[in-house]
């Protein structure tokens, strides 16, 4: 490929050779030394030092045996450091030597030759490597690499500007080689990504970009209109503005989530990252590259979340609004009673005075009225669809933790859930529910966090319960813990420890679990904190967690 | 409206924190001519065995500070006696509500309720509990009586309540009728039974 000979012959390759036999290294040397640079190390301290420093070797040849340190160590040494880590290794033995073979490529050696060496299959698996090595090289240093052929191009064009036309053509003809380097750097790119030339509107796309963004493969520049037709029509705008951005000069790069139109499907979303490369002496973008990756799947599944988010925020309101009845409804019928009790009374000592008796009758009357009224409310707010099913605690943890995340009050709060192991016993009860009692635990437990500490810290672990047949959840956070006065009783409604604390959210937990004929207690967190801690009853072993009920996956979503 | 049967006044219980709610039901339990003693809770009616021994009939909230209404009944139910139990709720869980009448109870009445509601549960545990006071009186009764008959008069008891006739048992026990109808006017007597009918029912309640 001329374009690889090309980038060979700007950066030869470096190779280090290592051996304690002079002969082997200088036939191995006189292989080598037109095609790369060749540095010689007779020692494994040597060669280690050699590999460490700058200009550090594209590939080493290493002989098995030397007598300060044979192959093996020296290999293992160039494997645990990080500076000489993804160097390739050639190990160099004798041909009756499967052992060796066998233990070196074992330790991480990409190759092995044995002597006697065959020079053609020596450069050959040696060229081999060192491609390979470039590649990979190449890929991970791709800004870097990028942003420097593109100095180099734009350094190239000024320098044809300022030539004389009467060197033009040689001056074409070195742009040509330019452009094809550049035009090979952007093609064997594994990424995404495209490079749009401002002026000439011309766009290049690497391969993935193409398929990305399903602009088949009828030539390799295209004006970067056609990379719009292919944003959603909503998103053209802020796809409009990002470029504007950047051309008027107030930004130099952006980064952005846009919607692709799918023929017939669903939009397809992608995150991408772009930037000016160069600029024109009037600060006109002359070169604008960007990077972007199918970010659909991330989309789904933060979509996902915030559903079930938002579904266990609306179920929280009903709940809510149901234990606020439920409370008030309690509280008034206590006065209602009395009055109603009193009425019923009075209508006793006065026995002479039908008017006054008819009056009592109706205060009896109405008072049972009002609580007609408090029942119906409560009755009404309390009418819920459960759907009780055998649930991975695991699922609904992790579920819980990311969804925590969501909201940035909490973004600062680590969820341990590591003590929630995948082996405990399902329990059986309605998601929706038990993902409400996590929630307001969990909060409850960030929101009581030290203000001294950015990081609240919060443990969710689960176990089998002390009765059999129940699965006991603990959370535990290392706040200020809960007032210590007897009269605080943190599940009675309109008890809170905050500041605008309504003091519903534990009553409704409470609830919730005694519902299931659970149970929901307190205790201080030895360190400092408060531990809570909640029992549900097992499912039953041939409940199997219903797949279809279970959300997509939370675990590793981003 | 005073209770018929009874000279002495029957004797209802009220269990209940609120303290409002609390004097307002004794005023209307007294009203209907019981005699009424109230506890703000559940370890007040425990601790006060003398009156408490006395309540024929509880009026029992559900939710009381520390041990509620439902424990304070399963309580009263391990310790053997319990008096007829009314619950009065201002919540209502209908768990709860099926739990206390599986074990007993005569009544579960959501507050607010009429003076009407209220006294006919309480009237219904208060006869209930008579009934039940009855029977375990005939049959202190019946076990006295009988521990008053001679090993004799026994043994030509067991015969009669196996349905023999005078002349069958004379012949079984080997002595003569007349000898048995003495002993059968005997037990009749020391039973105070008029018919055979009565004494067998007697001896029935006693098993």
């Amino acid at each position: 490929m001329a374009a690889r000979t090309q980038l060979a012959k700007v950066f030869p390759a470096t190779i280090l050779t290592v051996g304690e036999e002079p002969e082997n290294l200088s036939v191995l040397a006189a292989l080598l030394r037109p095609t790369y640079r060749v540095l010689a190390a007779h020692s494994g301290t040597r060669a280690l030092e050699l590999a460490a420093s700058d200009p550090k070797p594209d590939l080493i040849l290493l002989d098995v045996s030397m007598l300060d340190m044979d192959g093996y160590t020296v290999l293992a040494h160039l494997k645990a450091h990080r500076v000489t880590r993804d160097i390739p290794v050639i190990f160099v033995t004798r041909l009756d030597q499967d052992d060796d073979q066998r233990r070196g490529l074992d330790l991480g050696a990409a190759d092995c030759i044995t002597t006697p060496l065959r020079p053609s299959i020596l450069l050959a698996r040696v060229r081999t490597q060192i491609e390979l090595k470039q590649a990979r090289d190449w890929m991970r240093d791709q800004n870097a690499f990028l942003a420097a052929e593109v100095v180099r191009r734009v350094t190239e064009k000024e320098t044809i500007d300022v030539r004389e036309k009467s060197e033009r053509n040689l001056a074409e003809k070195e742009l040509g080689e330019s452009e094809m380097r550049w035009q090979f750097a952007v093609e064997s790119h594994g990424d995404a990504m495209w490079d749009w030339d401002t002026h000439r509107d011309e766009l290049y796309l690497t391969p993935a970009a193409k398929e990305l963004f399903d602009l088949p493969d009828t030539g390799s520049k295209r004006p970067i209109a056609d990379l719009f037709r292919r944003v959603l029509e909503e998103d053209l705008p802020l796809v409009l503005k990002q470029i504007d951005d950047i051309t008027f000069g107030k930004k130099s790069e952006w980064r952005g989530e846009w919607r692709l139109s799918q023929a017939g499907g669903v939009p397809r979303w992608v995150a991408t990252y772009g930037r000016v490369m160069t600029r024109a002496p009037n600060g006109e973008p002359q070169r604008i590259v960007s990077i972007s990756h199918d970010a659909t799947q991330r989309k789904r599944r933060e979509a996902a979340a915030a559903r079930q988010r938002e579904l266990v925020a609306q179920q929280g309101r009903l709940v809510l609004l149901g234990e606020l009845a439920s409370a008030l409804a309690h509280e008034i019928n206590q006065p209602l009673t009395a009055i109603a009790g009193f009425a019923a009374a009075c209508v006793r000592r006065i026995p002479d005075n039908p008017d006054a008796l008819e009056l009592v009758r109706a205060i009896e009357e109405q008072a049972i009225r009002a609580g007609e009224i408090a029942w119906r409310m409560r009755g009404f707010a309390r009418r819920q669809r459960l759907d009780r099913a055998a649930l991975s605690l695991h699922e609904v943890v992790a579920g819980v933790a990311k969804w925590i995340h969501l909201d940035s009050a909490y973004l600062d709060a680590v969820i341990d859930i590591t003590g929630v192991a995948w082996g405990l016993p399902n329990v059986y009860c309605d998601r929706v529910e038990l993902e409400q009692v996590l929630f307001n635990l969990v909060r409850n437990g960030i929101e009581a966090g030290l203000p001294t500490v950015k990081e609240q810290r919060i443990a969710i672990t689960g176990r089998p319960g002390q009765l059999p047949g129940e699965v006991e959840v603990s959370v535990t956070d290392w706040g200020r813990g809960l007032p210590t006065d007897a009269d605080f009783d943190a599940f009675q409604p309109f008890t809170s420890s905050k500041e605008l604390g309504l003091g519903l959210g534990l009553t409704i937990c409470f609830s919730i679990i005694e519902g299931y004929g659970g149970h929901l207690w307190v205790t201080p967190n030895p360190q400092g904190g408060t531990i809570f801690h909640f029992t549900l009853p097992q499912a039953a072993p041939t409940e199997l967690v219903r797949a279809e009920n279970a959300p997509v996956s939370l675990i590793g979503a981003q | 409206m005073m209770s018929k049967q009874a000279a002495v006044k029957d004797c209802v219980g009220v269990v209940e924190d609120d303290a409002a709610v609390r004097e307002a039901l004794c005023l209307m339990l007294e009203a209907l001519g019981m005699e009424v003693h109230s506890y703000a809770s559940a370890r007040k009616f425990l601790d006060d065995t003398d009156g408490r021994s006395r309540c024929a009939c509880l009026v029992l909230d559900v939710r009381l500070p520390g041990m509620s209404g439902i424990e304070l009944h399963k309580q009263l139910l391990k310790q053997g006696r319990v008096p007829a139990i009314v619950f009065i709720t201002g919540h209502g869980d209908i768990p709860m509500a099926v739990e206390a009448m599986r074990n007993g109870a005569v009544d579960f009445l959501q507050k607010p309720f009429r003076e009407q509601q209220l006294l006919e549960s309480v009237q219904k545990a208060l006869a209930l509990e008579r009934q039940v006071r009855e029977a375990s009186e005939q049959r202190a009764t019946a076990v006295a009586r009988l521990a008053c008959l001679t090993p004799k008069e026994r043994e030509v008891l067991e015969k009669l309540l196996l349905g023999l006739r005078s002349k069958e048992v004379a012949t079984e026990m080997g002595v003569a009728t007349k000898t048995v109808e003495q002993h059968r006017a005997n037990i009749m007597h020391k039973m105070h039974a008029s018919t055979i009918v009565e004494l067998v029912s007697m001896c029935n309640s006693t098993r």
